[in-house]
């Protein structure tokens, strides 16, 4: 059977597709609001001191703590996340969210999910879509194809998801395209994104240089500006860059390359509790 | 309700119909599904099923097992 994969949401008031917001709350945690949506993605509000388990039994501890606490967001439409990792879904994250709120992930997060209460969890296999529609208000939200980890190791860590977030109107012309890179490393599929979407408005990129014993799991800041030429996107923001001591690749590595690699006027970058506000030319 | 349908049929492939409740609890646990639907489908209502549509119908329309 194959079941259209939708979300309706209830609709409240008219959707502004003129303008739009990033807010950094920490790790890869940020609240999208766009088009009438409130996202919150991969939502980790452990703080400073707190450790994580990353698999094999290796732990990891956090460095920073979330520019607001879990209580205090506004409602969510939905919980999107990457993948089912300690420093992604907390703790804290499982025992505070709603658990009427959807998330929709892979589906080994979503199992997991599930399992604890989240009945609303949805999960989507690599370029599966699932339609959204609030109000006049549509968002197809697809799964980008990601990998955590080369070869043995990857099987020792979740199964990871980047997400493409393509926002429309009424009239079903795509106003925003997002991407948002997930946990990954550079991999051949990566090419795939810019062949399907050749223009991509933003891209938030996990970056961080995430060491799991000694083998690179999360972009460095070489693979972040490859990635960048990858998917080409006009604007970039990187997230996932200081927050827990298996991080190893420092965020000034990443500035450096990127002024290297002449990408300088494409990237913002966001400290935690920072908001990047855009606007969508054309559509108001 | 909460439960969601579209996530629960891809737990339910390999289903040959008709099928009784417990064949269909047991495929799928083997397609991994999560613990609790599993037991959610061992307590529907009806014994037998003559769709993969029914299954998910009656899942939908049953109360939540918690």
């Amino acid at each position: 059977m194959n079941l259209k994969r939708s979300l309706i949401l209830p609709a409240a008031g008219e959707p502004d597709f003129g303008r739009g917001s990033i807010f950094f709350v920490g790790t890869a945690t940020v609240l999208i609001r766009y088009a009438g949506f409130t996202i919150l993605t991969d939502p980790n509000f452990l703080h400073a001191g707190d450790h994580v388990h990353l698999g094999y039994g290796l732990v990891s501890r956090r460095k920073t703590n979330p520019a607001v606490e879990i209580e205090d967001l506004p409602p969510l439409d939905f919980v999107l996340l990457s993948h089912l990792h300690g420093d992604h879904f907390d703790r804290v994250a499982e025992r505070k969210l709603n658990r009427r709120t959807p998330i929709v992930s892979t589906r080994h997060a979503a199992r997991y999910l599930w399992n604890r209460g989240f009945e609303k969890a949805q999960s989507l296999d690599t370029w599966e879509s699932l339609d959204i529609v609030k109000g006049d208000a549509a968002l197809r939200l697809t799964a980008m194809p990601g990998t955590h980890a080369p070869g043995a190791l990857a099987k020792a860590l979740p199964p990871v998801m980047g997400s493409m977030l393509e926002f429309a109107g009424p009239d079903g012309e795509v106003r925003l395209r997002m991407y948002i890179s997930g946990d990954t490393l550079v991999h051949d599929r990566l090419r795939e994104i810019p062949h399907r979407y050749p223009e991509i408005d933003l891209a938030l990129l996990h970056l961080g240089g995430t060491r799991v014993l000694g083998i690179l799991v999360t972009m460095d800041a070489e693979q972040g500006v490859e990635a960048m030429r990858i998917i080409g996107p006009r604007a970039a923001i990187p997230i996932h860059y200081n927050d827990y001591t298996a991080f190893k690749s420092p965020l000034e590595d990443f500035k450096r390359a990127v002024e290297k690699a002449g990408l300088a006027d494409r990237v913002h970058y966001l400290r935690h509790g920072d908001t990047y506000e855009f606007q969508v030319a054309g559509a108001g | 309700m909460d439960f969601n349908p579209e996530e629960a049929s891809r737990y339910l492939d390999g289903v040959e119909y008709p099928a009784g409740k417990a064949e269909i609890a047991s495929a799928a646990e083997g397609n991994n599904a999560p613990e609790v639907l599993v037991e959610r489908i061992k307590t529907l209502g009806r014994n037998e099923f003559s769709s993969e549509e029914e299954v998910v119908a009656e899942l939908r329309a049953s109360p939540r097992s918690t």
